[in-house]
């Protein structure tokens, strides 16, 4: 009865200006916090924090996660969790027709999310390029991993107020960046994950593409350990320090999804008639001297890290040491929370 | 641009609010009930406590009622005494004491001056339900006098009746047309006068 309340009060709309955003990882748990101050989002602290293992996506029963129990420093108002496993689907879709048809559409069939788990689905309608028909971005999330995250946070504050997926919430994070530095040209995100890397293409600042590959840093770290014999978890720093020649491991392991990002490429410069110029990286990066390296023999274009961080004013002390050389990975958790925040590009 | 595909249910969202507004709602509901239930257990107690008070007052008249017929019944007459009282008043405020004033004339009267008739006379007028009535007092001193200063004798005694011990209460003294004349009598003296003296008291009212 109460609830049913709600719809008689007038202009219930919240104003977010203390969020935290917390992209799960199965690595790690990237976490920041974004205040409005004075009409500017600030980061006001990072962290990185244990990471999870989300239920699978046909896992039965209720999974309750162990609560996340955030810093004093990270604990905002409210939360925005964005979660990115290899089921979820993004699939940026574009549908003939006025907005009436996009309700229409059979989602669960365009995700490709039909294999019987049941999915959370939601989509959004972005500004038609043409007239005539919609760009529609859609994702779908296992139901049982969308409850976990839910569930993720313990009573009191921050609380949850919005559940995202990595691959879209750093769109928001980057779109904000876009316009600002590096204008409205063609340009190509690659956020690198344990298990799926997407790629998304902007022109003119709005979204042009949205691929997902299932190849992520998991595959370099297995080559690496395959061929070396080393512990996966020494494999990062192994990579980073280039004590090894992984080179040729690397070429191999991403090679589909070179070839995944040419076509990528040319599709944005032949729909969009432009030119593709920035070619920027986010996600686990490791090895991302060979992934740089690679891509810029694949395509032609120098390929640079991007740091979600450096794109806000940053607190004093806000960054955790640990999060110093690791800033690329919290392009979902900054995204996230900027979109909820309304501050995009 | 802001993509922003919010996946959280309307049921896994909390509120920041230290007291969300369901909470409130439920307080509010709970209070309104609560303030409802106080009102009306006051009601009825305060109804309770006029009934017992009304009880007592009828009780305490019963008492006092026949004190109350007493003491109307008194008012009644005070009110019939004080009716008779200031009629009474009025009445003494418009009338002339005889006693005190005929020992006034008597002083008045010069020794060689007989007094041989005094007569009094009132007129009570203007009895209205707008006019309050008047009495006025006449008042004939007739006598006799005698000797060649006998006119004398009458002007001292008019101006004894005009002096401040009579002038108050006295508007006129005077002697009409014949008033001043030889005594008729069998064996009066050629110089023996009889005399007759008006006098007109101010009019009084009966206030």
């Amino acid at each position: 009865m109460i609830s049913s309340l709600y719809s008689y009060l007038p202009g219930r709309r919240r104003h977010y200006t203390d969020v935290v955003g917390i992209d799960v990882g199965t690595t790690a748990t990237r976490v920041v916090r974004v205040q409005n101050v004075g009409g500017t989002a600030t980061l006001m602290a990072a962290d990185l924090m244990p990471a999870f293992q989300l239920p699978a996506a046909d896992a039965k029963g209720d999974f309750r996660p162990e609560p996340l129990i955030l810093p004093k420093a990270l604990r905002g108002v409210y939360a925005a969790v964005t979660i990115n496993t290899p089921q979820v689907s993004i699939r940026l879709l574009t549908v003939p027709g006025t907005q009436e048809k996009v309700e229409q559409l059979n989602f669960p069939e365009l995700l490709g999310v039909t294999d019987g788990a049941e999915y959370r689905i939601g989509y959004e309608i972005l500004t038609a390029e043409m007239r005539g028909e919609q760009m529609v971005l859609a994702t779908g999330v296992p139901e049982t991993q969308a409850r976990w995250a839910a569930a993720l946070l313990p009573r009191g504050l921050p609380a949850p107020c919005s559940l995202q997926v990595a691959g879209v919430s750093a769109l928001s994070g980057f779109g904000y960046d876009l316009t600002r530095r590096l204008g409205e040209g063609g340009a190509l995100l690659v956020q690198i994950g344990t298990e799926v890397t997407n790629v998304a293409g902007f022109y003119k600042g709005r979204l042009a593409l949205f691929r997902q590959c299932s190849i992520g840093s998991q595959v370099i770290v297995k080559g690496v350990r395959d061929r070396f014999g080393i512990e996966a978890d020494l494999v990062p720093g192994i990579l980073e320090d280039g004590m090894i020649d992984a080179s040729e491991i690397v070429a191999g392991a991403i090679e589909p999804f070179l070839r995944q990002l040419v076509l990528a490429r040319e599709f944005v410069e032949r729909k969009r008639a432009c030119r593709v110029e920035h070619v920027l990286l986010c996600g686990s990066l490791m090895g991302s001297r060979h992934w740089s390296t690679h891509i810029e023999q694949a395509m032609g274009i120098q390929a640079n890290v991007w740091n979600p961080l450096a794109m806000l004013p940053v607190a004093p002390h806000a960054l955790a040491k640990c999060v110093q050389g690791k800033e690329c990975r919290f392009a979902a958790a900054v995204g996230a929370a900027l979109a909820i925040m309304e501050i995009g590009g | 641009m802001i993509y922003h595909i919010n996946l959280l249910l309307d049921e896994e969202r909390r509120t920041a609010s230290p007291l969300p507004l369901n909470a409130l709602l439920r307080i509010g509901v709970v209070l309104v009930c609560g303030s409802l239930v106080v009102a009306t257990l006051l009601l009825v107690f305060a109804r309770r406590q006029a009934e017992n008070r009304a009880a007592l007052a009828r009780a305490e008249w019963q008492d006092l009622k026949p004190q109350h017929e007493k003491l109307l019944r008194l008012r009644t007459s005070m009110v019939e005494v004080r009716g008779a009282l200031r009629q009474l008043q009025a009445c003494s405020h418009a009338r002339v004491v005889w006693g005190e004033e005929l020992d006034n004339v008597q002083a008045a009267i010069p020794l060689d001056v007989q007094l041989t008739e005094l007569r009094a006379s009132q007129v009570v007028s203007g009895a209205t339900s707008t006019v309050t009535a008047v009495r006025g007092y006449d008042m004939h001193l007739i006598g006799k006098t005698g000797g060649e200063d006998a006119d004398v004798h009458v002007r001292r005694l008019i101006d004894r009746l005009s002096t401040p011990a009579f002038s108050n209460r006295l508007e006129s003294v005077t002697v009409p047309g014949g008033g001043f004349r030889p005594d008729p009598s069998r064996g009066a003296l050629r110089t023996d006068r009889v005399f007759d003296v008006s006098c007109r008291y101010r009019s009084r009212k009966f206030e």
